[in-house]
Protein backbone atom coordinates (compact mmCIF):
# COMPACT_ATOMS: atom_id res chain seq x y z
CA UNK A 1 0.00 0.00 0.00
CA UNK A 2 1.28 3.19 -0.92
CA UNK A 3 0.43 5.97 1.42
CA UNK A 4 -0.42 9.10 -0.15
CA UNK A 5 -4.21 7.58 -0.47
CA UNK A 6 -3.86 6.70 3.08
CA UNK A 7 -3.31 10.09 4.01
CA UNK A 8 -6.83 11.44 1.59
CA UNK A 9 -8.52 8.65 3.37
CA UNK A 10 -7.00 10.20 7.09
CA UNK A 11 -7.91 13.59 5.92
CA UNK A 12 -11.63 12.64 5.53
CA UNK A 13 -11.24 10.90 8.51
CA UNK A 14 -10.50 13.86 10.39
CA UNK A 15 -13.75 15.53 8.94
CA UNK A 16 -15.78 12.71 9.65
CA UNK A 17 -16.25 12.25 5.89
CA UNK A 18 -15.94 8.35 6.10
CA UNK A 19 -18.66 5.71 6.23
CA UNK A 20 -18.68 4.28 9.73
CA UNK A 21 -17.10 0.91 8.79
CA UNK A 22 -14.23 2.66 7.03
CA UNK A 23 -13.90 4.77 9.87
CA UNK A 24 -13.54 1.87 12.38
CA UNK A 25 -11.21 0.28 9.84
CA UNK A 26 -8.60 3.24 9.25
CA UNK A 27 -8.64 4.13 12.97
CA UNK A 28 -7.60 0.59 14.21
CA UNK A 29 -4.68 1.01 11.13
CA UNK A 30 -4.19 4.31 12.77
CA UNK A 31 -3.34 3.10 16.35
CA UNK A 32 -0.66 0.82 14.78
CA UNK A 33 1.07 3.11 12.63
CA UNK A 34 3.23 6.11 14.26
CA UNK A 35 3.27 8.22 11.11
CA UNK A 36 -0.81 7.71 10.41
CA UNK A 37 -1.38 8.28 14.00
CA UNK A 38 0.62 11.90 14.35
CA UNK A 39 -0.98 12.34 11.01
CA UNK A 40 -4.40 12.11 12.28
CA UNK A 41 -3.64 14.20 15.30
CA UNK A 42 -2.48 16.41 13.59
CA UNK A 43 -5.31 17.02 11.20
CA UNK A 44 -7.88 16.48 14.19
CA UNK A 45 -6.41 19.25 16.17
CA UNK A 46 -6.56 21.57 13.36
CA UNK A 47 -9.88 20.98 12.76
CA UNK A 48 -10.82 21.28 16.55
CA UNK A 49 -9.18 24.56 17.21
CA UNK A 50 -10.41 26.22 14.10
CA UNK A 51 -13.62 24.70 14.04
CA UNK A 52 -14.35 26.05 17.53
CA UNK A 53 -13.95 29.12 16.99
CA UNK A 54 -15.94 31.17 18.66
CA UNK A 55 -18.82 33.25 17.00
CA UNK A 56 -18.50 37.10 16.72
CA UNK A 57 -21.32 38.69 18.56
CA UNK A 58 -23.68 40.53 15.89
CA UNK A 59 -24.00 44.38 16.67
CA UNK A 60 -27.77 45.06 17.67
CA UNK A 61 -27.94 48.23 15.73
CA UNK A 62 -29.97 46.96 12.71
CA UNK A 63 -32.19 44.37 14.77
CA UNK A 64 -34.83 47.37 15.00
CA UNK A 65 -34.73 48.16 11.42
CA UNK A 66 -35.65 44.31 11.29
CA UNK A 67 -38.19 44.05 13.01
CA UNK A 68 -39.86 46.88 11.60
CA UNK A 69 -39.83 45.32 9.09
CA UNK A 70 -41.10 41.72 10.36
CA UNK A 71 -43.63 43.74 11.56
CA UNK A 72 -44.77 44.93 8.32
CA UNK A 73 -44.83 41.51 6.84
CA UNK A 74 -46.98 39.87 9.13
CA UNK A 75 -49.57 42.72 9.11
CA UNK A 76 -49.83 42.19 5.64
CA UNK A 77 -50.22 38.68 6.01
CA UNK A 78 -52.54 38.35 8.78
CA UNK A 79 -55.52 39.50 6.18
CA UNK A 80 -55.30 35.99 4.99
CA UNK A 81 -56.24 34.35 8.18
CA UNK A 82 -58.66 36.80 9.81
CA UNK A 83 -60.75 37.98 6.77
CA UNK A 84 -62.54 34.05 5.70
CA UNK A 85 -63.68 33.92 9.10
CA UNK A 86 -65.63 37.01 9.77
CA UNK A 87 -66.17 36.55 6.01
CA UNK A 88 -67.99 33.16 6.49
CA UNK A 89 -70.34 35.04 8.99
CA UNK A 90 -71.71 37.13 6.22
CA UNK A 91 -70.38 40.16 8.08
CA UNK A 92 -70.51 42.69 5.01
CA UNK A 93 -72.08 43.08 2.41
CA UNK A 94 -70.88 42.08 -1.34
CA UNK A 95 -69.46 45.86 -2.31
CA UNK A 96 -68.11 46.12 1.12
CA UNK A 97 -65.98 43.17 0.71
CA UNK A 98 -64.67 44.23 -2.64
CA UNK A 99 -64.30 47.54 -1.28
CA UNK A 100 -62.42 45.88 1.75
CA UNK A 101 -60.56 43.81 -0.78
CA UNK A 102 -59.13 47.01 -2.73
CA UNK A 103 -58.60 48.91 0.27
CA UNK A 104 -56.13 45.68 1.43
CA UNK A 105 -54.51 46.08 -1.39
CA UNK A 106 -53.95 49.54 -1.54
CA UNK A 107 -52.54 49.43 1.89
CA UNK A 108 -50.33 46.91 1.05
CA UNK A 109 -49.11 48.38 -1.60
CA UNK A 110 -48.00 46.83 -4.71
CA UNK A 111 -48.52 42.93 -5.09
CA UNK A 112 -45.41 40.52 -5.37
CA UNK A 113 -43.43 42.35 -7.75
CA UNK A 114 -41.62 45.30 -6.67
CA UNK A 115 -38.32 44.76 -4.68
CA UNK A 116 -38.27 44.97 -1.05
CA UNK A 117 -37.81 48.03 -0.36
CA UNK A 118 -34.40 48.98 0.95
CA UNK A 119 -34.58 52.23 2.37
CA UNK A 120 -34.51 51.43 5.96
CA UNK A 121 -35.13 54.36 7.55
CA UNK A 122 -38.33 54.62 5.32
CA UNK A 123 -38.75 50.98 7.66
CA UNK A 124 -38.13 52.48 10.35
CA UNK A 125 -40.93 54.82 10.16
CA UNK A 126 -43.30 52.99 9.09
CA UNK A 127 -42.78 50.51 12.07
CA UNK A 128 -45.27 53.06 14.15
CA UNK A 129 -47.55 52.87 11.12
CA UNK A 130 -51.41 51.06 12.03
CA UNK A 131 -51.86 47.64 11.15
CA UNK A 132 -54.65 48.89 9.41
CA UNK A 133 -56.26 45.64 7.26
CA UNK A 134 -56.42 43.14 10.40
CA UNK A 135 -58.56 46.44 12.19
CA UNK A 136 -60.98 47.16 9.84
CA UNK A 137 -63.16 43.83 10.27
CA UNK A 138 -63.13 43.69 14.35
CA UNK A 139 -63.57 47.40 14.11
CA UNK A 140 -66.63 47.28 11.89
CA UNK A 141 -69.55 48.86 13.37
CA UNK A 142 -72.70 46.42 13.71
CA UNK A 143 -74.66 48.73 11.83
CA UNK A 144 -72.60 47.55 8.64
CA UNK A 145 -73.54 43.82 9.26
CA UNK A 146 -76.66 43.84 7.50
CA UNK A 147 -75.34 42.71 3.96
CA UNK A 148 -76.69 39.85 1.82
CA UNK A 149 -74.39 37.17 1.43
CA UNK A 150 -70.86 36.20 1.73
CA UNK A 151 -67.32 36.95 0.61
CA UNK A 152 -67.34 33.77 -0.69
CA UNK A 153 -69.75 33.84 -2.57
CA UNK A 154 -69.02 37.50 -4.04
CA UNK A 155 -66.06 35.90 -5.04
CA UNK A 156 -67.97 33.36 -6.70
CA UNK A 157 -67.32 29.79 -7.17
CA UNK A 158 -63.36 28.57 -7.72
CA UNK A 159 -62.10 32.09 -6.78
CA UNK A 160 -60.83 31.00 -3.73
CA UNK A 161 -61.32 33.77 -0.50
CA UNK A 162 -57.68 35.15 -1.05
CA UNK A 163 -58.96 35.78 -4.60
CA UNK A 164 -60.03 39.08 -2.86
CA UNK A 165 -57.24 40.86 -3.84
CA UNK A 166 -54.52 39.23 -0.70
CA UNK A 167 -51.89 38.16 -2.92
CA UNK A 168 -49.98 35.01 -1.13
CA UNK A 169 -46.65 36.20 -2.64
CA UNK A 170 -47.42 39.57 -1.67
CA UNK A 171 -43.93 41.36 -0.56
CA UNK A 172 -43.31 40.94 3.67
CA UNK A 173 -42.52 44.98 2.90
CA UNK A 174 -44.81 47.38 0.76
CA UNK A 175 -42.94 49.74 -0.64
CA UNK A 176 -44.96 53.11 0.14
CA UNK A 177 -43.63 55.40 2.48
CA UNK A 178 -44.80 55.87 6.04
CA UNK A 179 -46.91 58.79 5.04
CA UNK A 180 -48.99 57.06 2.43
CA UNK A 181 -49.48 54.33 4.52
CA UNK A 182 -50.84 56.56 6.95
CA UNK A 183 -53.16 58.25 4.59
CA UNK A 184 -54.06 54.89 3.57
CA UNK A 185 -55.13 54.48 7.49
CA UNK A 186 -57.42 58.01 6.98
CA UNK A 187 -59.13 55.92 3.81
CA UNK A 188 -59.38 52.75 5.57
CA UNK A 189 -61.75 55.75 8.15
CA UNK A 190 -63.53 57.19 5.61
CA UNK A 191 -64.57 53.73 3.65
CA UNK A 192 -65.64 52.35 6.95
CA UNK A 193 -68.43 55.01 7.54
CA UNK A 194 -69.21 54.39 4.33
CA UNK A 195 -70.13 51.34 4.76
CA UNK A 196 -71.94 52.29 7.85
CA UNK A 197 -74.10 54.35 5.96
CA UNK A 198 -74.61 51.14 3.61
CA UNK A 199 -72.89 50.74 0.30
CA UNK A 200 -74.42 48.00 -1.47
CA UNK A 201 -74.53 47.26 -5.54
CA UNK A 202 -74.51 44.38 -7.94
CA UNK A 203 -71.44 45.60 -9.22
CA UNK A 204 -69.35 44.87 -6.26
CA UNK A 205 -67.39 41.72 -7.85
CA UNK A 206 -65.91 44.28 -9.80
CA UNK A 207 -65.38 46.82 -7.50
CA UNK A 208 -67.78 49.05 -8.20
CA UNK A 209 -69.76 51.31 -5.70
CA UNK A 210 -73.30 53.05 -5.81
CA UNK A 211 -73.05 56.54 -3.90
CA UNK A 212 -74.96 56.25 -1.23
CA UNK A 213 -74.85 60.08 0.30
CA UNK A 214 -71.52 62.23 0.00
CA UNK A 215 -69.73 59.61 2.14
CA UNK A 216 -69.63 57.24 -0.36
CA UNK A 217 -68.82 59.58 -3.07
CA UNK A 218 -66.03 59.77 -1.07
CA UNK A 219 -65.18 56.27 -0.51
CA UNK A 220 -65.69 55.26 -4.18
CA UNK A 221 -62.97 58.42 -5.22
CA UNK A 222 -60.72 56.07 -2.64
CA UNK A 223 -61.54 52.82 -4.45
CA UNK A 224 -60.82 54.34 -7.82
CA UNK A 225 -57.94 55.92 -6.35
CA UNK A 226 -57.32 52.37 -4.64
CA UNK A 227 -57.42 50.38 -7.45
CA UNK A 228 -55.28 52.37 -9.55
CA UNK A 229 -52.44 52.49 -7.22
CA UNK A 230 -53.26 48.34 -6.94
CA UNK A 231 -52.24 48.13 -10.92
CA UNK A 232 -49.26 50.50 -11.10
CA UNK A 233 -46.04 50.57 -8.64
CA UNK A 234 -45.94 53.13 -6.38
CA UNK A 235 -43.57 55.51 -7.50
CA UNK A 236 -40.98 55.64 -4.12
CA UNK A 237 -40.10 51.75 -5.76
CA UNK A 238 -38.54 53.08 -8.76
CA UNK A 239 -37.09 55.85 -6.12
CA UNK A 240 -35.45 52.83 -3.78
CA UNK A 241 -31.57 53.42 -3.64
CA UNK A 242 -29.49 51.72 -5.74
CA UNK A 243 -27.58 50.43 -2.86
CA UNK A 244 -29.08 49.85 0.47
CA UNK A 245 -28.66 52.49 2.96
CA UNK A 246 -27.53 50.93 6.54
CA UNK A 247 -29.13 51.59 9.29
CA UNK A 248 -25.70 53.34 10.85
CA UNK A 249 -26.29 55.89 8.17
CA UNK A 250 -29.53 56.92 10.17
CA UNK A 251 -27.11 58.41 12.85
CA UNK A 252 -24.63 60.06 10.24
CA UNK A 253 -24.24 63.32 10.66
CA UNK A 254 -24.72 63.67 6.93
CA UNK A 255 -27.98 64.64 5.37
CA UNK A 256 -29.10 63.41 2.14
CA UNK A 257 -31.98 65.26 0.17
CA UNK A 258 -33.64 63.58 -3.42
CA UNK A 259 -33.79 66.51 -5.18
CA UNK A 260 -36.62 66.18 -7.81
CA UNK A 261 -35.68 65.84 -11.28
CA UNK A 262 -37.49 65.44 -14.40
CA UNK A 263 -38.23 62.69 -15.83
CA UNK A 264 -34.69 62.03 -18.24
CA UNK A 265 -33.13 59.07 -19.66
CA UNK A 266 -30.01 60.14 -18.40
CA UNK A 267 -30.91 61.13 -15.05
CA UNK A 268 -33.92 59.99 -13.18
CA UNK A 269 -32.82 60.30 -9.90
CA UNK A 270 -30.33 62.72 -8.33
CA UNK A 271 -29.27 62.82 -4.62
CA UNK A 272 -27.25 64.83 -2.51
CA UNK A 273 -25.30 64.59 0.43
CA UNK A 274 -24.68 67.09 2.45
CA UNK A 275 -22.46 67.50 5.82
CA UNK A 276 -23.26 68.84 8.48
CA UNK A 277 -23.02 72.36 7.50
CA UNK A 278 -25.46 71.84 4.75
CA UNK A 279 -22.71 71.78 2.31
CA UNK A 280 -23.35 69.65 -0.72
CA UNK A 281 -20.26 66.97 -0.24
CA UNK A 282 -21.55 64.04 -2.98
CA UNK A 283 -24.13 63.87 -5.54
CA UNK A 284 -25.40 60.42 -6.64
CA UNK A 285 -27.45 60.91 -10.53
CA UNK A 286 -28.60 57.21 -11.77
CA UNK A 287 -30.26 57.11 -15.26
CA UNK A 288 -30.01 55.25 -18.48
CA UNK A 289 -27.25 55.20 -20.83
CA UNK A 290 -28.22 54.13 -24.75
CA UNK A 291 -25.78 50.66 -25.34
CA UNK A 292 -25.50 48.49 -28.01
CA UNK A 293 -28.83 46.36 -27.98
CA UNK A 294 -30.54 48.50 -25.22
CA UNK A 295 -29.43 50.47 -22.21
CA UNK A 296 -27.65 50.15 -19.75
CA UNK A 297 -27.94 51.43 -16.06
CA UNK A 298 -26.04 54.41 -15.64
CA UNK A 299 -24.40 55.91 -12.19
CA UNK A 300 -22.40 58.71 -11.61
CA UNK A 301 -21.34 59.77 -8.12
CA UNK A 302 -19.43 63.22 -7.41
CA UNK A 303 -17.78 64.00 -4.59
CA UNK A 304 -17.02 67.54 -3.63
CA UNK A 305 -14.32 69.05 -0.85
CA UNK A 306 -15.04 70.91 2.07
CA UNK A 307 -14.51 73.66 -0.55
CA UNK A 308 -16.76 72.94 -2.80
CA UNK A 309 -14.18 71.64 -6.00
CA UNK A 310 -14.99 68.44 -7.18
CA UNK A 311 -12.30 65.88 -5.84
CA UNK A 312 -13.29 63.03 -7.86
CA UNK A 313 -16.12 61.13 -9.13
CA UNK A 314 -17.43 57.25 -10.28
CA UNK A 315 -19.57 56.39 -13.66
CA UNK A 316 -20.80 53.41 -14.43
CA UNK A 317 -22.29 52.61 -17.49
CA UNK A 318 -23.66 49.11 -17.17
CA UNK A 319 -20.84 47.09 -16.70
CA UNK A 320 -17.99 49.90 -17.50
CA UNK A 321 -16.96 51.65 -14.65
CA UNK A 322 -14.95 55.14 -15.08
CA UNK A 323 -12.91 56.75 -12.17
CA UNK A 324 -12.07 60.04 -12.14
CA UNK A 325 -9.32 61.57 -10.21
CA UNK A 326 -6.84 63.62 -9.90
CA UNK A 327 -5.15 63.13 -13.75
CA UNK A 328 -8.49 63.17 -15.35
CA UNK A 329 -9.52 66.34 -13.27
CA UNK A 330 -5.87 68.11 -14.06
CA UNK A 331 -6.31 67.32 -17.43
CA UNK A 332 -9.54 69.01 -17.62
CA UNK A 333 -11.46 65.34 -18.55
CA UNK A 334 -15.00 66.25 -17.15
CA UNK A 335 -17.37 64.39 -19.71
CA UNK A 336 -16.63 60.69 -19.42
CA UNK A 337 -18.89 59.50 -21.49
CA UNK A 338 -21.01 61.53 -24.18
CA UNK A 339 -23.11 63.56 -21.94
CA UNK A 340 -22.40 63.05 -18.88
CA UNK A 341 -20.94 65.97 -17.76
CA UNK A 342 -19.45 66.18 -14.42
CA UNK A 343 -20.07 69.34 -12.06
CA UNK A 344 -16.07 70.78 -11.52
CA UNK A 345 -18.46 72.66 -8.21
CA UNK A 346 -20.61 71.72 -5.82
CA UNK A 347 -22.48 74.80 -6.59
CA UNK A 348 -22.76 73.82 -10.16
CA UNK A 349 -23.90 70.57 -9.26
CA UNK A 350 -26.69 71.87 -6.86
CA UNK A 351 -27.42 73.93 -9.92
CA UNK A 352 -27.24 72.34 -13.43
CA UNK A 353 -30.40 71.16 -14.89
CA UNK A 354 -30.29 67.74 -15.73
CA UNK A 355 -28.65 66.70 -19.17
CA UNK A 356 -31.35 64.23 -21.00
CA UNK A 357 -29.62 63.05 -23.69
CA UNK A 358 -25.98 62.40 -24.45
CA UNK B 1 -43.76 31.81 21.58
CA UNK B 2 -41.01 29.56 23.17
CA UNK B 3 -37.20 29.58 23.08
CA UNK B 4 -37.53 25.83 22.34
CA UNK B 5 -39.53 25.99 19.12
CA UNK B 6 -37.72 24.68 15.98
CA UNK B 7 -36.60 27.80 13.17
CA UNK B 8 -39.69 25.86 11.44
CA UNK B 9 -42.22 26.36 13.58
CA UNK B 10 -41.33 29.68 14.41
CA UNK B 11 -41.34 30.91 10.54
CA UNK B 12 -45.15 29.23 10.19
CA UNK B 13 -46.11 31.42 12.67
CA UNK B 14 -44.61 34.56 11.26
CA UNK B 15 -46.13 33.24 8.18
CA UNK B 16 -49.57 33.60 10.12
CA UNK B 17 -48.34 37.07 10.86
CA UNK B 18 -46.68 36.73 14.12
CA UNK B 19 -44.13 39.38 13.98
CA UNK B 20 -42.68 38.30 17.38
CA UNK B 21 -41.74 34.54 15.95
CA UNK B 22 -39.39 36.22 13.39
CA UNK B 23 -37.55 38.09 16.57
CA UNK B 24 -36.93 34.88 18.10
CA UNK B 25 -35.41 33.87 14.89
CA UNK B 26 -33.80 36.34 14.62
CA UNK B 27 -32.45 36.43 17.89
CA UNK B 28 -30.89 33.02 17.71
CA UNK B 29 -29.18 33.24 13.90
CA UNK B 30 -28.00 36.67 13.91
CA UNK B 31 -24.53 36.13 15.73
CA UNK B 32 -24.15 32.55 13.43
CA UNK B 33 -25.09 34.75 10.02
CA UNK B 34 -22.84 37.91 11.42
CA UNK B 35 -19.89 35.41 12.46
CA UNK B 36 -20.13 33.48 9.39
CA UNK B 37 -20.07 36.71 7.04
CA UNK B 38 -17.36 38.28 9.05
CA UNK B 39 -15.64 35.29 8.51
CA UNK B 40 -16.06 35.36 4.87
CA UNK B 41 -15.65 38.70 4.12
CA UNK B 42 -13.52 39.96 6.79
CA UNK B 43 -14.87 43.20 6.96
CA UNK B 44 -16.91 43.87 9.63
CA UNK B 45 -18.90 46.97 8.45
CA UNK B 46 -19.70 44.90 5.44
CA UNK B 47 -20.50 41.27 6.82
CA UNK B 48 -23.22 43.70 8.99
CA UNK B 49 -24.76 44.97 5.84
CA UNK B 50 -25.19 42.02 4.37
CA UNK B 51 -26.06 40.11 7.85
CA UNK B 52 -29.27 42.90 8.01
CA UNK B 53 -29.67 42.15 4.38
CA UNK B 54 -29.94 38.53 4.80
CA UNK B 55 -32.56 38.99 7.17
CA UNK B 56 -34.86 41.50 5.23
CA UNK B 57 -34.40 38.48 2.32
CA UNK B 58 -35.98 36.01 5.07
CA UNK B 59 -38.62 38.67 5.96
CA UNK B 60 -39.14 39.11 2.28
CA UNK B 61 -39.55 35.67 1.32
CA UNK B 62 -41.59 34.34 4.16
CA UNK B 63 -44.83 34.02 2.91
CA UNK B 64 -42.81 31.63 -0.27
CA UNK B 65 -41.06 29.76 2.03
CA UNK B 66 -42.61 25.51 2.10
CA UNK B 67 -41.60 23.80 5.30
CA UNK B 68 -39.31 21.51 3.76
CA UNK B 69 -36.50 23.44 3.64
CA UNK B 70 -34.95 23.84 6.69
CA UNK B 71 -34.75 27.89 7.62
CA UNK B 72 -31.03 27.49 8.75
CA UNK B 73 -29.74 26.60 5.48
CA UNK B 74 -31.67 28.74 3.43
CA UNK B 75 -30.54 31.74 5.95
CA UNK B 76 -26.81 31.10 5.20
CA UNK B 77 -27.48 30.47 1.31
CA UNK B 78 -28.98 33.78 1.34
CA UNK B 79 -26.16 35.31 3.27
CA UNK B 80 -23.44 33.45 1.04
CA UNK B 81 -25.21 34.28 -1.63
CA UNK B 82 -25.12 37.99 -0.68
CA UNK B 83 -21.53 37.64 -0.15
CA UNK B 84 -20.68 36.17 -3.15
CA UNK B 85 -22.44 38.57 -5.28
CA UNK B 86 -20.62 41.67 -3.14
CA UNK B 87 -17.23 40.35 -3.67
CA UNK B 88 -18.21 40.38 -7.55
CA UNK B 89 -18.91 44.06 -7.39
CA UNK B 90 -15.53 44.84 -4.92
CA UNK B 91 -14.62 46.42 -7.98
CA UNK B 92 -17.23 49.11 -7.14
CA UNK B 93 -16.45 49.53 -3.39
CA UNK B 94 -15.06 53.04 -4.26
CA UNK B 95 -18.10 53.94 -5.59
CA UNK B 96 -19.96 52.33 -2.56
CA UNK B 97 -17.78 54.32 -0.21
CA UNK B 98 -18.95 57.72 -1.05
CA UNK B 99 -22.50 56.55 0.29
CA UNK B 100 -21.20 54.95 3.21
CA UNK B 101 -17.96 56.29 4.83
CA UNK B 102 -17.13 54.15 7.38
CA UNK B 103 -16.34 56.02 10.78
CA UNK B 104 -12.80 56.58 10.13
CA UNK B 105 -12.57 54.29 6.72
CA UNK B 106 -10.62 51.82 9.53
CA UNK B 107 -11.42 48.11 8.72
CA UNK B 108 -10.70 45.79 11.52
CA UNK B 109 -9.55 42.60 11.33
CA UNK B 110 -12.20 39.69 11.80
CA UNK B 111 -11.64 38.18 15.49
CA UNK B 112 -9.92 40.73 16.83
CA UNK B 113 -10.42 40.72 20.26
CA UNK B 114 -11.73 43.45 22.45
CA UNK B 115 -9.71 46.16 23.43
CA UNK B 116 -9.08 45.91 27.05
CA UNK B 117 -7.23 46.21 30.12
CA UNK B 118 -3.87 44.44 30.88
CA UNK B 119 -4.92 40.47 30.97
CA UNK B 120 -3.61 37.43 32.35
CA UNK B 121 -1.10 35.68 30.49
CA UNK B 122 -3.61 32.80 29.84
CA UNK B 123 -6.46 35.04 28.18
CA UNK B 124 -3.73 36.92 26.28
CA UNK B 125 -2.35 33.45 24.95
CA UNK B 126 -5.60 32.12 24.31
CA UNK B 127 -6.25 35.46 22.29
CA UNK B 128 -3.18 35.24 20.15
CA UNK B 129 -3.89 31.57 19.67
CA UNK B 130 -7.55 32.98 18.64
CA UNK B 131 -5.58 35.39 16.59
CA UNK B 132 -3.85 33.22 14.59
CA UNK B 133 -6.53 30.89 13.91
CA UNK B 134 -8.68 33.47 12.59
CA UNK B 135 -5.63 34.39 10.30
CA UNK B 136 -5.43 30.73 9.34
CA UNK B 137 -9.13 30.79 8.01
CA UNK B 138 -8.81 34.39 6.58
CA UNK B 139 -5.36 33.15 4.71
CA UNK B 140 -7.48 30.33 3.30
CA UNK B 141 -9.40 30.77 -0.74
CA UNK B 142 -12.32 31.98 -0.64
CA UNK B 143 -14.17 28.87 -1.95
CA UNK B 144 -12.81 27.00 0.68
CA UNK B 145 -12.68 29.43 3.23
CA UNK B 146 -16.82 29.36 2.72
CA UNK B 147 -17.29 25.60 2.28
CA UNK B 148 -15.21 25.53 5.78
CA UNK B 149 -17.36 27.65 7.34
CA UNK B 150 -20.59 26.42 6.11
CA UNK B 151 -19.61 23.07 7.44
CA UNK B 152 -17.87 24.00 10.68
CA UNK B 153 -19.54 26.75 11.35
CA UNK B 154 -23.05 27.12 9.90
CA UNK B 155 -23.31 23.25 10.32
CA UNK B 156 -24.86 22.44 6.97
CA UNK B 157 -24.51 19.38 5.41
CA UNK B 158 -22.62 18.70 2.31
CA UNK B 159 -25.39 18.14 0.53
CA UNK B 160 -27.02 21.42 1.60
CA UNK B 161 -22.85 22.94 1.04
CA UNK B 162 -23.06 21.86 -2.48
CA UNK B 163 -26.64 23.44 -3.77
CA UNK B 164 -25.75 26.74 -1.75
CA UNK B 165 -22.30 26.73 -3.31
CA UNK B 166 -23.47 25.26 -6.70
CA UNK B 167 -20.88 23.27 -7.03
CA UNK B 168 -21.30 19.02 -6.86
CA UNK B 169 -20.98 17.51 -3.40
CA UNK B 170 -17.72 15.82 -4.37
CA UNK B 171 -16.08 19.46 -4.98
CA UNK B 172 -17.40 20.63 -1.98
CA UNK B 173 -15.86 17.52 0.10
CA UNK B 174 -12.73 17.99 -1.97
CA UNK B 175 -12.66 21.89 -0.83
CA UNK B 176 -13.11 20.96 2.67
CA UNK B 177 -9.88 18.45 2.73
CA UNK B 178 -7.84 20.83 0.83
CA UNK B 179 -9.12 23.90 3.23
CA UNK B 180 -7.83 21.11 6.43
CA UNK B 181 -4.62 20.70 4.82
CA UNK B 182 -4.27 24.78 4.01
CA UNK B 183 -4.99 25.48 7.40
CA UNK B 184 -2.91 22.87 9.06
CA UNK B 185 0.49 23.60 6.80
CA UNK B 186 -0.41 27.05 7.99
CA UNK B 187 -0.93 26.49 11.65
CA UNK B 188 1.71 24.39 11.66
CA UNK B 189 3.81 26.86 10.55
CA UNK B 190 3.23 29.00 13.69
CA UNK B 191 3.89 26.64 15.73
CA UNK B 192 0.45 25.23 17.08
CA UNK B 193 -0.07 21.83 15.80
CA UNK B 194 2.09 18.95 14.36
CA UNK B 195 3.62 19.37 11.01
CA UNK B 196 2.11 16.85 7.96
CA UNK B 197 4.06 13.55 8.45
CA UNK B 198 6.80 13.46 5.53
CA UNK B 199 5.73 11.10 2.82
CA UNK B 200 8.35 7.88 3.29
CA UNK B 201 8.61 7.92 6.85
CA UNK B 202 5.26 5.46 7.17
CA UNK B 203 4.94 2.16 7.29
CA UNK B 204 5.65 -0.66 4.64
Amino acid sequence: MTHEPRREELLDLALGLLEPAEARALEAHAAACAACREELASLRTTHRLVASLPPVEAPERGAAVLMAAARQAAAASRPRWVMPRWLAGGALGLAGAAALALLVLRVQGPPATGPLSEDREALLGKAAAPAAPAAIPAAAPPEARAGAGSVAAAAGPGAPPRAIGIDRSAPAVAEAPAGEERQAARKVEVLRSAMADGVTEAGAARGAVAPAGERSKESKAVLDEASTAARSPAPSQAMAPARAAAPRLAAAANERDEAPAPPCRLEQRRRFTRDGEGRVVARLREGRYPAAGGEVALRVEERFGADGRLLGAVVRAGDRQFTIGDAELAAGRLEPLPGVVLARTAAEAEQAPPRCEP
Amino acid sequence: MAADETDEQLMRRFQRGEARAFETLMHRHRTPVYSFLLRLTGERTRAEDLAQETFLRLVKGAAGWEPRAAVRTWLFTIARNLAADAARRQVFRATESLDAPGPDGERPRAGEPAASGPAPDEAAEAGRLRLRLEAALAALPAEQREVFLLREHAGLSFGEIAEAVRVNENTAKSRMRYALLALRERLAADGIVAPAVPSGRGPP
